[in-house]
């Protein structure tokens, strides 16, 4: 049985480009992200963000990461405080964010991104 | 996004930092962000004085557009809330956040004990963060928030930044002016100064 669309959590998508020597992989991105939100909120408030690495380009560095639009701002402020991924130093930039992910793309994303939906 | 932020507290190769200043610049505006370099090496510089005697202080003390201390004990925090229109970077208590309001003082809330820091780090900076917002709410001390980046992967966007202060505590508006106009208003400030435009406190030519 689906949740009536009324009833659905609302998402909000955040574009964000990580700055960072060397290759990143999509593993590495995700642990790094619920890392620092568990790390900073806690596990239990981190488990309502409904954090989701939605696309990924790993030669870009660039993704979508989808989060409760009651917890952007927690969510943003996770990603700002992400230092290093690994022992790499690294710092997650917020592109834009968007209630579509087609939205997000058209404002944010303009160059034709080569993310692949996870 | 509309959010403007003006970060006083970047270290370039010419002090502590590990980038050239043309790269900081280069990624600031990438980020979207504002910087002020306090290196201390130029007359559009911070000058940031870190010190433990009174002597200290008045050894390095010089004309700069703005002037950051860091004092190290509680009779040398004593001192540096004196210096009117400096940047503090110490744990505040009553007396020192009343002397701070009445020296047109600010306290800094840095966001690099945060960054990239874990567990006790994290928990103590974060604890400094919360009671410099009660004595400053509290006596009406001007709050300004910087990266301390000492690399271009030290430097935030404004929007960020905002975030991390809401989520830190600080209203909308306490946010907005700790980004943006008591960064402003300490250069603007620096700026008249040094054009000697303001010969004492409180009389500025026009």
């Amino acid at each position: 049985m689906s949740i009536a669309p009324t009833l659905r959590p609302n998402k909000r998508y955040i574009a964000f480009i990580v700055h960072t020597d060397g290759p990143l992989k999509t593993r590495e991105a995700v642990d790094t992200i619920l890392g620092e939100a568990t790390a900073f909120f806690g596990e239990n408030l981190s488990s309502r963000f409904g954090l989701w690495l939605t696309e990924f380009d790993e030669e870009k560095k660039q993704g979508i990461l989808s989060c409760n639009r009651e917890h952007k701002g927690e969510t943003i402020a996770a990603l700002t405080l992400i230092g290093a991924v690994g022992t790499t130093p690294a710092s997650f930039q917020v592109l834009g964010i968007s209630g579509t992910i087609k939205a997000l793309k058209r404002k944010f994303l303009k160059d034709g991104s080569n993310m692949s939906a996870l | 996004m509309g959010m403007r932020f003006l970060d006083l507290c970047v270290y370039s190769k010419d002090s502590v930092g590990r980038d050239t200043r043309t790269d900081l610049e280069a990624f600031a505006n990438t980020v979207g962000s504002e910087i002020r370099f306090c290196d201390g090496t130029g007359a559009a510089d911070g000058f940031e004085i870190v010190f433990e005697k009174q002597q200290d202080l008045k050894k390095q003390l010089k004309p700069s557009l703005y002037t950051v201390l860091e004092p190290q004990s509680e009779d040398a925090a004593a001192m540096a809330v004196k210096v009117k229109h400096t940047i503090i970077r110490a744990r505040l208590n009553p007396v020192l956040a009343r002397a701070m309001a009445e020296n047109s003082c600010s306290i800094e809330l840095s966001l690099a004990p945060l960054i990239g820091t874990r567990g006790v780090k994290r928990t103590r900076a974060l604890g400094l963060i919360r009671t410099n917002l009660k004595y400053a709410r509290k006596y009406g001390v001007s709050i300004l928030a910087t990266t301390g980046a000492k690399s271009s992967l030290g430097l935030r966007s404004p929007f960020q930044v905002y975030e991390l202060l809401r989520v830190l505590g600080l209203t909308e508006d306490e946010a907005k002016s700790a980004m943006n106009s008591t960064p402003r208003n300490i250069v603007t400030h620096g700026e008249l100064m040094a054009a000697g435009k303001i010969v004492s406190e409180s009389v500025r030519l026009v």
